[in-house]
């Protein structure tokens, strides 16, 4: 397997963390830690992106905590895009058609104070 | 406070954006980026520059649609290109964080919508902008020369139009500009 250089600047309480965890999870070696890390949250966000949460359940089932980020909240579920209508009836239409073929309005003092700002 | 409006970017503050409106802020949150991403809708961000990251206090997305050609009148579509519907930008959503609402933002947002709309207008075809508006924000958009259109059917957004050639008109306009109802 092809394998990259991967370098990182770490803050020193992040380091006292990583080597806990690698430690505790008997992680042998750093690259080893960011590729099992790298699996963890590439199955978070496939399951943010299937629009599931991710929580943590205690013995009797009940959910204890949901985890929240921001960057797992930017996942957007890809089944479930928000639209803007954009179809238009023909009463749009014909309603459209009669106000934009008609006199042109004179601009207004908020869109004159708006176009003007400087 | 300084106010900076940029294209929104990932290292921007969206989590405690609330402008009251559930879906504008899930759309800001988790969609905006994704769609500026695909090319489908450029969202601009009003942010607070004092703060780190910056803290996006107002948005708006604009991307590009068309009007169907079908039902308009005879006349004005006279001498038109023979498209399916006359080309036009979509202001998909414009929202403001409810702290920062009736500070005039929404204005400077939308100055910087139309002053893109008349640049792009310059180098591709587009002479209106479209906005879906909700009810509650139609006396707004009205102030700025927006046109409701009757025969909406869904009830939560009625359908707004503006004429860039308004629009442009109205810069270094001398007087005092028609009335606002």
């Amino acid at each position: 397997m092809r394998t990259v250089k991967f370098q990182a600047d770490l803050a020193s309480t992040d380091e006292l963390v990583l080597n806990t965890l690698m430690e505790e999870l008997e992680v042998r070696s750093k690259a080893d830690f960011l590729a099992k890390a790298l699996a963890l949250m590439n199955w978070a966000v496939k399951e943010k992106k299937r629009g599931r949460r991710i929580v943590t359940i205690d013995e009797q089932g009940d959910v204890l905590r949901e985890l929240v980020t921001p960057e797992l909240e930017r996942i957007a579920p890809e089944f479930d895009l928000p639209s803007v209508s954009t179809t238009w009836t023909l009463q749009e239409v014909e309603s459209f058609g009669k106000l934009a073929s008609g006199e042109k309005p004179k601009p207004t003092s908020h869109l004159i104070r708006a176009m003007n700002r400087r | 406070m300084d106010i900076n409006i940029r294209k929104l970017e990932s290292s921007d503050r969206t989590d405690d954006f609330d402008c009251g409106n559930a879906s504008l802020n899930e759309y800001l949150r988790r969609y905006a980026l994704k769609n500026q991403r695909r090319m489908f809708g450029v969202t601009y961000a009003a942010v607070s520059s004092a703060e780190q990251p910056s803290k996006v206090i107002g948005y708006f997305t604009l991307a590009n649609t068309s009007i169907p050609r079908q039902g308009l009148p005879e006349d004005m579509l006279k001498g038109t290109p023979k498209y399916s519907g006359l080309p036009a930008f979509l202001l998909g959503r414009l929202a403001i964080d409810k702290r920062f609402q009736g500070k005039g933002i929404g204005e400077v947002l939308l100055s910087r919508c139309f002053e893109h709309c008349l640049a792009i207008s310059k180098v591709s075809g587009a002479r209106y902008l479209i906005a879906d508006a909700k009810p509650t924000a139609i006396t707004w958009y009205e102030r700025y020369n927006f046109q409701r259109l009757e025969g909406n059917q869904s009830g939560d957004s009625v359908k707004m139009f503006v004429d860039l050639a308004v629009v442009a008109s109205a810069i270094d306009h001398k007087g005092a500009g028609a009335p606002v109802h």
